[in-house]
């Protein structure tokens, strides 16, 4: 075989081994329906990064890196079918986000609710929806978001959740809400949640606290790892929860 | 006819019909034969002569004609008569039977039927005279029993019931021991008795006596509708719908169109409009009901009655319904969380009537049990032992794939179905049907459908497929009582039209040849593929539905939309409708007479669904009044587990069964059951009242006896008489002076003359 020849051929085969196969890539849709999907809600609200000297949307903290290392950590653990890529962005007022019913809102102290963004979360909530409220802390952004939900579920309100609800015994066994935060906060870390007419519980909101910053640095030594375990075992719990209730 | 028939052969058609031919002359037949061909050949030699100068055409016409005439002397020279067998005069018994039954009142017998039909009976009357001359007569009237009939003024056509068995079976018996020459019947033969008729006629034909019926009444009302029959179950969930099936039957209506209406009680909650076909008699609608509390409910179906319709009472029927919550439980396996295990849950939260008990592998080997009431049930994941999975009612295998369970386990699971009665529904998913590589496991051979072969290369398609796929809900499925998001059919056809449309679904080889597709998924090929379908297996039923996506439903429209909740809620209870408890009690029809005998039927398991033989079967009865009967069911020889008994009621109104059975140990218990059934007599005689012909003529055949009507009854007397019984003559009837006779010799003689004329041999 000449030498051209041999080179055509090579470069042939190698580009066979690099095309997919056609059901192995539908297979490998991280965004397959198939798949549990992470879904982050975009909203309307800025706040100034001090650590990065810019106005940057609080919506996107920890983005992607907290969802990256979740997914790989639930898809390893637990049985929910999902890769490290199944997540995605959405804006809190869009009807697809009815196709994903868990949502995770980040820095909701800094969310300035909108009429449609109301409407649109209240019947995601009463058809079944969950979501989880992470990363805030303090008595303005507290006061932030329980305002925002009023406009949202006008009658209804926080309520502490204690260590004996399923939620935190539905994967793992939590032994304590006692959890320390990953860094200084103004008080101390609570779990609220909020319940519709049938006491079921729909929304969980991690108070004083922001365990996405524990997943986002876990593969970092920012954080001791017994606290980004603690971490992720209360991110599995909510998506376990979420998957069952 | 009849009179010119007797007019030219002396006797009446059924002389002929009943009788036997035989000629009197003592001469052997060969003897006969011999003198026949005799009298052939001589005159074949005489003719043949030179005397008769005839050309031969002509010789064979007279030689013809004066063959049959001396055949035709000699056939009257050796007497032909007919013989018949003829009971001994005043020898014999014989019963007149006379319906006394409303129904023969309906529409009403005019006054010149009554008038016949009292002659009948009055020992007065010319009919009376001619049956009395040959027999002792016994008189009857009877409508649910017989009693003796001394005045013809006592038949009143009130009797709630017509029971021709029972009637018969009593005449047979009075006469247990004395020679009965037979039985008129006089009646429309609408027989409302359900009794067996073969021992009846087993005893009629032993005996030899034949049964002579008398048909009174139309053959066909000129302008009725009847409600012939409601079907629908005896036994419902709360909040499930029952669909009833009603048949209807017109008259002279074709074309027209009536008002069905339906009554819990004396509640209206529903109306429908139904139209009378002109080409067919019957029709049907199907109305579905959605009972929502508990309790015995009787439900009224009637028509209104229509312009120019002559019996109203027709028009009406009742069911019973018993909607009872019965705590079924649904095992519910999942491998892995999904959305549409949560909204499954979500939909049966709250419906008390199904516990849905579920298993969700969350981790290798970790398991999380929702909705278990026992801190230890599934403790030990999957059952296995048969004593705890038989405790459920139905399974649901959701994305969980065949090496999930051990073969035992599936073997079960099989069994679950085939021999304990219960329900068995696959969901859809990457790892469920093929894609969880259930071919060839005993799972396989419960489903609906045909699995997709392993192997790519087997493979037609890929077996799970991701997508847009909408539903298609079948003919079929838009009746059948799972599939009911609304009570009005355009309305639940609209609703499943509307559905969002579907994500995934498992593609499978094809349905099973017994299934039913209740629904398709239509993708974006355009191409159909069987969403959801179900077949009979044994004695449950199991249910393929092919999608993992149904939580759309939920999500995708207004939280204020039911369909998903509604879809699971009755899908669930339909699946479980087949599993039994190991006691049942039912009754062979829901609605009796009184004085009718109500057959009662249970069937008795042990936990593991093995029928026992060896039980002791209680039951009491409990009538409207607060009367209890207490009966003991015995073993019916032949069928397992089956125990029968019979029970006569006394009152209208609803009657509850209670039955209890143990075994031989006092802790050896096997269940209870009960069942309700209603005992009305009052319209019962008005459904069917139209002369059933061909039964009677049947009756009449199969005995011996013969079909009359009122005009020609007063035949029976002398016909009746001609029959063998212990007491019976042969009598002897001539022939040769018949009428016809003497015209036919005549006739011969006339044409030999003609032809002799013509011919020129006078």
């Amino acid at each position: 075989m000449k030498y051209g020849v041999k080179v055509i051929v090579a470069v042939f085969l190698l580009l066979l081994s690099v095309i997919p196969a056609r059901s192995d890539e539908r297979k490998s849709n991280p965004n397959s329906l198939n798949y549990f999907q992470f879904v982050r809600i975009r909203y309307n609200g800025f706040m100034n990064d001090f650590a990065a000297g810019r106005w940057v949307p609080p919506w996107m903290h920890d983005y992607p890196r907290a969802e990256r290392n979740f997914l790989k950590i639930l898809s390893e653990i637990t049985s929910v079918k999902t890769t490290p890529e199944s997540y995605l962005i959405l804006d809190l007022h869009d009807p697809e986000i009815m196709n994903y019913p868990l949502l995770y809102v980040s820095e909701p102290g800094y969310w300035n609710i909108t009429d449609e963004e109301a409407a649109n979360l209240r019947e995601y909530l009463k058809r079944g929806g969950f979501v989880i409220f992470d990363d805030f802390r303090g008595p303005a952004e507290w006061n932030n978001l329980t305002s925002s939900m009023k406009k949202v579920l006008p009658d209804r309100s926080f309520q502490e959740l204690k260590l004996d609800h399923p939620v935190f015994h539905c994967f793992y066994d939590i032994e304590t809400l006692d959890m320390i935060p990953p860094y200084e906060v103004f008080g101390k870390p609570t779990f609220y949640g909020l319940f519709d007419e049938k006491n079921r519980l729909q929304v969980v909101a991690n108070f004083n606290n922001d365990i996405g910053d524990y997943w986002e640095w876990s593969d970092e030594s920012l954080t001791p790892v017994k606290l980004s375990n603690e971490a992720y075992k209360f991110g599995i719990n909510y998506v376990i929860y979420g998957l069952t209730h | 006819m009849e009179d010119l028939f007797s007019f030219f052969f002396k006797y009446r058609p059924f002389f002929f019909r009943e009788g036997e031919c035989a000629f009197q002359w003592p001469l052997a037949g060969w003897q006969i034969a011999v003198a026949a061909v005799a009298i052939v050949f001589a005159l074949i030699f005489l003719y043949r002569g030179k005397w008769l100068a005839v050309d031969r055409r002509a010789r064979t016409a007279l030689l013809a004609v004066r063959t049959l005439l001396l055949l035709l002397l000699l056939s009257l020279l050796m007497r032909p008569t007919l013989v018949l067998s003829s009971m001994v005069p005043k020898e014999n018994l014989f019963a007149v039977v006379v319906d006394n039954s409303r129904s023969v009142a309906i529409p009403g017998p005019d006054r010149e039927e009554v008038s016949r039909i009292h002659q009948l009976v009055d020992p007065s009357s010319s009919f009376s005279h001619a049956l009395e001359e040959k027999f002792y007569v016994r008189r009857f009237k009877f409508d649910s029993s017989p009693q003796r009939l001394e005045n013809p003024t006592e038949l009143t056509w009130e009797g709630e019931q017509t029971n021709i068995a029972a009637a018969l079976k009593a005449v047979l018996a009075e006469t247990k021991n004395l020679p009965l020459g037979g039985i008129v019947l006089v009646t429309d033969g609408s027989d409302n008795g359900y009794q067996d008729f073969r021992p009846v006629l087993t005893e009629l034909k032993t005996r030899k006596v034949p049964v002579h019926t008398v048909g009174i009444g139309p053959q066909a009302l000129e302008k009725d509708v009847e409600l012939v029959q409601v079907s629908a179950p005896r036994l419902l969930l709360p909040e499930s719908v029952a669909v009833a099936r009603v048949t209807l039957r017109h008259h002279g209506f074709g074309g027209s169109r009536g008002r069905l209406e339906v009554r819990d009680g004396s509640t209206l909650v529903q109306t429908r409009e139904i139209h009378f076909p002109r080409d067919a008699e019957i029709t049907s609608a199907e109305v579905k009901l959605l009972p929502k509390q508990e309790g015995t409910r009787t439900y009224h179906f009637s028509v209104k009655p229509l312009q120019g319709e002559k019996i109203a009472e027709n028009n009406t029927r009742s069911m019973i319904l018993e909607v009872k919550n019965l705590q079924r439980r649904v095992l519910y396996v999942e491998g892995h969380p999904r959305w549409d295990y949560k909204f499954i849950r979500q939909s049966l939260a709250e419906d008390k009537n199904i516990r849905l008990e579920t298993l969700l592998r969350t981790a290798m080997n970790k398991f999380y049990r929702q909705g278990i009431e026992d801190e230890n049930a599934l403790a030990a994941g999957f059952p296995a032992k048969a004593e705890e999975l038989f405790q459920y009612h139905g399974i649901i295998l959701g994305n969980v794939e065949s090496s999930f369970f051990t073969f035992q386990q599936m073997e079960m699971i099989r069994d679950f179905v085939g021999k304990r009665g219960g329900g068995f529904l696959m969901l859809g998913g990457s790892s469920s049907f093929s894609s969880g590589k259930y071919e060839n496991t005993p799972i396989e051979e419960i489903l609906p459908v045909w699995l997709q072969q392993s192997g790519a290369a087997a493979r037609v398609t890929e077996p799970y497929a991701e997508g847009e796929a909408s539903v298609k809900i079948s003919e079929y499925g838009l009746h059948h009582p799972a599939l009911q998001l609304s009570l009005e059919e355009k309305e639940n056809q609209r609703i499943w039209a509307s559905l969002p449309e579907l994500k995934d679904w498992n593609i499978v080889q094809s349905a099973k040849s017994g299934a039913v597709i209740l629904a398709h998924g239509t993708g974006a090929e355009n191409k159909d593929v069987p969403l959801l379908a179900y077949q009979r297996y044994g004695r449950g039923h199991t249910l393929a539905f092919l999608t993992g996506s149904s939580w759309r439903w939920q999500m995708l429209q207004d939280h204020k939309d039911q369909s998903h909740e509604t879809f699971w809620r009755q899908m669930l209870r339909w699946m479980v409708s087949t599993a039994k408890d190991p006691v049942t009690v039912e009754t062979e029809r829901e609605t009796y007479a009184k004085n009718e005998a109500v057959q009662i039927r249970a069937e008795i398991n042990d936990r593991l669904f093995t029928r026992v033989n060896d039980a002791l079967v209680e039951a009491s009865v409990v009538a409207p009044s607060g009367q209890e009967d207490k009966i003991v069911l015995s073993w019916n020889p032949g069928e397992d587990g089956i125990f029968k008994s019979q029970w006569v009621p006394a009152e209208d109104g609803l009657h509850q069964i209670r039955v209890s059975a143990r075994g031989d140990a006092a802790d050896e218990v096997y269940g209870t059951a009960e069942v309700y059934f209603l005992v009305s007599s009052k319209t019962r005689e008005y459904f069917d009242a139209v002369q059933k012909k061909d039964f009677l003529e049947k009756l009449a055949q199969d005995t011996g006896g013969r079909y009359y009507t009122l005009a020609n009854v007063d035949d029976l007397p002398e016909e009746a008489a001609y029959n063998t019984t212990r007491a019976s003559v042969i009598e002897v009837f001539d022939l040769w002076d018949m009428p016809i006779n003497l015209i036919v010799l005549l006739g011969l003689l006339l044409t030999e003359w003609t032809l002799r004329k013509k011919y020129g041999v006078i």
